[in-house]
């Protein structure tokens, strides 16, 4: 960016001055005056774009060129509340200068008047005057951003000024590319420009994608495995490539807003070499029915893509993808023959080109590769974006009914700038997370946790009891980042694990990882299966087993039958050798099923 | 409209392997496949022409352990870890047809490890289906795309896709594109997940 262009995330730096007195006048909030400091800075964008993005009827100052006008409309895009049910207007209000995290606060946390604002105004003046970009805007200011709300309005302040501003940059972009333009002749006074402010929203349209990479490779091999990080690479390029356009990801999905179709056409492109496919939300809304996700917005079309796939294949059909012809061996270049031919036994194995592909991507799961003969568990962290904005949104009216906001559930609206700032803390929990594993499981001499994914993880274990300490430090965690998680009746994260032997096929684990069927999901295959919610974690975690003599013969007699196991806790003697049990199962409403697998987790 | 009979399949062992790559352990599919039932009721009855499909309404998952031994050298390779479905309730989806003729019980054997005794399914007529109801939902079974329209598929909204074989000669067979469950489709609500029971 030239250094004299306008840098729409620095709109907003005048929230971060406390109230000042300019000429002698009242102290006063300058990012709602700024018609009093317009003239501090000559000829800079930048600070035109701080002093003039607001036409609402309260400001002195409108957008009056074009690069204004969409500045405008992107504040908007990128608020943590749309306008319609902004709390504030007409209304008595409180403030807040801190950012309540709908997934962390509670309304107890909320301090009424607290402020953060302390930058002195010839600060700011001397900083925008160097033309600094959105980098040293956040290298300078980038912890005060986290902190404040971008709306300091009890009710509003659910996101912060750095999530605004990002969004807001994003958003500006993506508008200005998109060649949405009005006549500059127009933009000559705030009635004039409420119209067409009006118009622009309603009939500017973007498309709206939730784009999902499956691949239908069945991994058994380690570095067949590779299939997920060629999947994670892909995601990252997309990431790259298209920064402004992203607004969400988690490892498989990707939340994008486009002016044109020809994203989705680069995007098969990146994904046909490896035979991916692609599952697609799609929508078209105009600026102000901008939801979330695509999912929520009106004359959404949800479809599949595949690539390339024949109504017949003859035999031999590719054998781990099934879905394209095997290449013969001797139409194979040298490197692609030793790529299907077994080391050890000599056996050639009939391949697609996409599954060729993904053995050229290497051997990237070196520990893994080196286990022979032990245990291991698969462990995934699985977001589901849907479930996300639902629960967000009851965590949302919860906070508005304890502020006493009026039709709190109209007002709830979970905007694409609050799940933003959700993945802010989601990616700084999946770093804790893989901090903590590599410190309790790796030691100097062995390396026993093998990163696959930025949330999915294969651990060598010597005994079940491992899970029971993942387990605790994931609860730990929960409480640090996602507290308010724990009072809902499902939570949006899930933990997902999967123990077997080494040699167990990763395709087997991967059905289960990739479907939990509730919030912490543990299968230990052909022993059992515990699929607890979230809200029970500390009431397992805390409970008390009893003698381990008589733990020992509850999980003996489990081996041969569950229903001996559930006789043996709920009968009399149960009611001395296992008080604790019977109470779980009694009053904290456990499955007798998901009691004896953790059983044998804390015996193992 | 096409008409189907409707029968109960009941097994207390089934192997419905999976095609994998060859690994030391074979899972089983949670469905009865287009290709499984039909080529084995194709067998029974010698009629060629013959469609079915089918769903599984209740099943237990274990693991079986052989050795297939090597008749030559009497030698056994690496043991194979199966998945085996025990207790099995289904049903059975066949079209109609006037050149064949089915008992209201028969016994058939299906899927893999016949001769270590598994595979045998008792089937019960149940009914006659003649107004097929139609509603959107998820697939529980797998059927040829090419067979959509025979099993009243009106519409396929999200396609899950795969390839099922089908058997051309006693030697020969063919791949064909599929779909598979957990497509999205306008379709027979018994072939739906959760539909068996509407």
């Amino acid at each position: 960016m030239a250094k004299d262009e306008l840098v729409p995330e620095i709109h907003d730096i005048l929230k971060l001055t406390s109230k000042q007195k300019i000429n002698g006048n009242e102290a006063v909030n300058l990012h709602s005056h700024p018609e009093l400091v317009l003239n501090f800075l000559k000829d800079n964008k930048t600070w035109e774009g701080v002093c003039k993005h607001h036409h609402g009827e309260n400001f002195h100052t409108f957008p009056d060129t074009n690069y204004l006008f969409i500045l405008d409309i992107a504040d908007n895009l990128a608020a943590a509340t749309s306008r319609a049910f902004r709390i504030g207007k007409d209304e008595k209000y409180s403030t807040d200068d801190f950012v309540f995290k709908l997934w962390k606060n509670d309304v107890s946390d909320v301090e009424e008047q607290r402020k953060l604002r302390s930058l002195n105004l010839n600060e700011i003046v001397d900083f925008v005057a160097q033309n600094p970009d959105w980098e040293e805007y956040n290298n300078k200011y980038g912890k005060k951003l986290l902190q404040q709300a971008e709306d300091a309005k009890l009710g509003n302040n659910i996101t912060s000024l750095y999530t605004h501003s990002k969004l807001t940059g994003q958003f500006y972009r993506i508008l200005e590319r998109s060649n949405f333009l009005v006549p500059e002749k127009d933009l000559t006074d705030r009635e004039k420009i409420t119209e067409i402010y009006k118009d622009a929203v309603k009939n500017w349209k973007l498309l709206f994608f939730n784009v999902k990479l499956n691949f239908p490779q069945k991994s058994f091999r380690t570095r067949d495995i590779n299939v997920l990080k060629i999947r994670e690479k892909i995601l990252n390029k997309i990431k790259e490539k298209y920064f402004d356009n992203v607004l969400f990801h988690t490892s498989d999905e990707i939340l994008m807003i486009f002016n044109n179709e020809q994203i989705l056409n680069q995007i098969k492109g990146f994904i046909e070499p490896y035979g991916f496919w692609l599952e697609i939300i799609k929508s078209n809304p105009p600026l102000s029915g901008l939801k979330s996700s695509p999912s929520l917005i009106k004359g959404k079309k949800y479809y599949n893509e595949y690539l390339n796939l024949k109504d017949k294949i003859l035999p031999p059909i590719c054998e781990i993808c099934q879905m394209h012809p095997a290449k013969q061996y001797d139409n194979l270049l040298d490197g692609e023959k030793e790529l299907v031919t077994d080391d050890k036994s000599g056996i050639i194995e009939n391949l697609c080109e996409s599954c060729i592909n993904i053995r050229k991507y290497g051997e990237s799961l070196k520990e893994l590769a080196k286990w022979t003969d032990t245990g291991v568990i698969w462990i995934k962290i699985k977001l589901d974006l849907s479930k996300l904005v639902e629960i967000l949104e009851k965590l949302y009216i919860k906070y508005l009914k304890n502020l006493n906001i009026k039709n709190p559930e109209e007002r709830a609206e979970i905007r694409y700038s609050v799940i933003n700032e959700f993945q802010w803390d989601y990616d700084k929990f999946l770093k804790q997370f893989h901090k903590r594993l590599h410190k309790i499981f790796d030691n100097e001499n062995e390396k026993s946790v093998e990163d696959v994914l930025e949330n999915l993880y294969c651990v060598k274990i010597d005994r079940l009891k491992d899970i029971e300490t993942i387990l605790k430090f994931y609860n730990s965690l929960i409480d640090d980042f996602f507290p308010r998680f724990k009072n809902v009746t499902e939570s949006p994260i899930k933990l997902v694990i999967s123990e077997s032997h080494v040699k167990f096929p990763f395709f087997e684990h991967w059905k289960h990882l990739n479907n939990p069927e509730n919030d912490v999901d543990i299968k230990l295959v052909g022993k059992g299966v515990m699929k607890i919610r979230l809200n029970q974690l500390d009431d397992l975690l805390f409970l008390k087993l009893g003698k381990k003599t008589a733990l020992y013969k509850l999980s003996k007699i489990a081996e041969i039958s569950k229903e001996l196991a559930y006789m043996e806790i709920v009968s009399k003697e149960g009611r001395v050798e296992h008080p604790d049990l019977q109470e779980a199962i009694f009053k904290k409403r456990f499955e007798i099923h998901d009691i004896l697998t953790f059983v044998k987790i804390k015996g193992g | 409209m096409s008409e189907y009979l409707e029968y109960s399949i009941e097994s207390d062992a089934l192997i419905l392997g999976e095609r994998i790559k060859g690994g030391i352990f074979r899972p089983s599919s949670k469905t009865l496949r287009w290709s499984t039932i039909s080529m084995a009721l194709r067998k029974w009855t010698e009629y060629n022409n013959l469609h079915a499909t089918g769903v599984l309404t209740s099943y237990e998952s274990d693991y079986f352990i052989y050795s297939p031994m090597e008749r030559v050298s009497e030698t056994s390779k690496i043991p194979l870890q199966v998945e085996v479905l025990n207790n099995i309730e289904g049903k059975v989806y066949i079209l109609k047809n006037d050149n064949i003729k089915l008992p209201d019980k028969f016994e058939i054997y299906l899927g893999a490890l016949i001769s270590k005794g598994f595979g045998k399914c008792h089937l019960k007529f149940i009914n006659k289906i003649e107004n097929v109801k139609i509603k959107k939902g998820i697939l529980n079974t797998r059927i040829p795309c090419e067979y959509t329209d025979i099993f009243s598929i009106k519409n396929v909204i999200k396609p899950v896709y795969g390839y099922l074989f089908e058997t051309i000669s006693d030697t020969d067979g063919v791949y064909v594109k599929s779909l598979f469950e957990g497509s999205e489709v306008a379709g027979p609500i018994f072939l739906l997940k959760g539909g068996q029971n509407g």
